[in-house]
């Protein structure tokens, strides 16, 4: 099985510009199509280790990156995210050009799975056992998410958190590249200079973006689940310390099912997702200053959690191995910077 | 978009029974079969098949929703089901039950609950 970082930049704009890039994330599949060179180039670095998969498959997305041919490109070169022929936004600068891949994707996905719930949340397991990170403003949750991995827990998202109703509390992976954003690139590096993470885009409609690339056992687990057993509210906060506090169930409830994209789609088998979710999870708000306070406490949760004392049924057969190739390579650093405006 | 309302406060302002109710009413719970409902602790949350709309429910909306799945109850039934057996006097009991009125409309505003005549 060959790699996409394996097969090279030429390769792979090949197949861009040809039969199509296609990508398994897990809960979707998607095949990328672009004849934007750079494109091609930063794909290589942040999907590195994804695998090329021959054959014939159902696609969740098909979408392309194509250079637009307005008369605004003789001005500045634009490019424009295209899916089933049709263009949902405006131009992007042709420089933002795996922004607005992610972007895009991320829209389309969110768009095209009611047979799940899509909760808004990064997602990480360990043990079997799956950690929700949901998303507010302000939250510092891709950060967050991306440490969490850097320190050995298998990724099952950064965006979303995927339930199907038929299986309750067992989260989906829906694995993609988490974005990083502004300072938060710089602390990520300063904690784990082995992390991969690719290009910046300065300027974009949400600041400087970059991306980190999934370590390679987080993506060759992507289609194993993991069982729902916390749910941590993150809080980034410059001016004060660590603090804990449990939240309600019903508050828990009611947060996650706001903060969802088709929770209202989904009616009544939302309500029982999110349910058994909350039913089998200790719920805490964590607000927090340092990145390294953050993840302690969140290991110290899970560690106070007794998986014999709460029998719970691993999510898949194979429920044990979440650790991510990416705990070795990752240097803590001794003083890990506090964590900038997140977001 | 998802609307989460607190509702069945007991703090609310009082309300008189519905419009061109005259005498007892009975409440039930609207569509019972389809009602989602949880519960942990002293709080709550329905969802709401007919409006599509979930809400938060404090431990009296909770209680007086349990209450009703066995079937309608008027607010006195209510009240004695959710506090206990009634008042020493009488102008304890006709607040409480006033009290539960006000509750009883705040969630038959939110489509939660169905008011009819007594018969």
């Amino acid at each position: 099985m060959s790699r996409i970082g394996e097969l090279g930049e030429a390769a792979i704009a090949a197949r861009l510009e040809g039969t199509g890039l296609p990508l398994d994330f897990g809960a979707a599949r998607v095949r990328v199509f672009s004849d934007h060179l750079p494109l091609a180039v930063a794909m290589t670095q942040v999907y590195r280790d994804y695998p090329v998969f021959e054959g014939e498959s159902a696609f969740t997305v098909t979408a392309a990156v194509r250079r637009a041919s307005g008369v605004r490109r003789l001005l500045r070169a634009q490019i424009r995210f295209v899916v089933d022929g049709d263009a949902p936004f405006e131009p992007f600068p042709a420089e933002t050009h795996l922004p607005l891949l992610e972007w895009g994707l991320n829209w389309c996905i969110a768009n095209r799975s009611h047979h799940r719930l899509m909760l808004h949340a990064g997602v990480v397991a360990r043990d079997g056992l799956a950690v929700l990170l949901p998303a507010y403003p302000g939250s510092g949750k891709s950060t967050l998410t991306a440490a969490l991995m850097l320190s050995g827990w298998r990724l099952l998202s950064d965006e979303f958190g995927v339930l199907n109703p038929a299986e309750p509390a067992v989260l989906h992976p829906l694995l993609r590249p988490v974005a990083l954003k502004n300072e938060s690139i710089d602390v990520i590096r300063a904690m784990y200079p082995g992390a991969a993470i690719g290009p910046a885009f300065p300027r974009t409609r949400k600041g400087t973006v970059a991306h980190i690339a999934p370590a390679r056992a987080c993506i060759d687990s992507c289609h194993r689940g993991a069982t729902a057993r916390l749910v941590v509210f993150p809080k980034y906060d410059s001016s004060g310390g660590l603090e804990i506090e449990p939240v309600a169930k019903a508050r828990a409830f009611v947060k996650l099912a706001g903060n969802a994209f088709n929770y209202e789609t989904l009616g009544p088998q939302a309500f029982h997702a999110v349910r058994a979710v909350v039913d089998r999870c200790d719920c805490y708000q964590l607000r927090y200053r340092r990145l390294d306070d953050a993840l302690a406490a969140i290991n110290g949760f899970l560690r106070g959690i007794a998986p014999a004392s709460q029998p719970l049924q691993p999510a898949r057969a194979q429920a044990d191995g979440d650790s991510t190739a990416y705990a070795s390579q990752a240097g803590s650093s001794a003083a890990a910077p506090a964590s900038p405006t997140l977001q | 978009m998802l609307d989460v309302r607190e509702g069945g406060g007991l703090s609310i302002s009082r309300a008189a029974a519905p419009d061109g109710a005259v005498g007892t009413v009975r409440w039930g719970i609207r569509n019972p079969d389809a009602a989602c409902l949880a519960q942990w602790d002293d709080e709550g949350v329905i969802f709401n098949p007919l409006s599509w709309q979930t809400h938060l429910l404090n431990e009296a909306a909770l209680r007086v929703l349990t209450e009703m799945q066995a079937g309608p109850r008027t607010a006195g039934e209510l009240v004695a089901a959710v506090y206990g057996a009634g008042q020493d006097d009488e102008q304890s009991a006709s607040r409480d039950i006033a009290v539960m009125e006000a509750l009883l409309n705040e969630l038959l505003h939110l489509g939660l609950v169905t008011a009819e005549p007594a018969r």
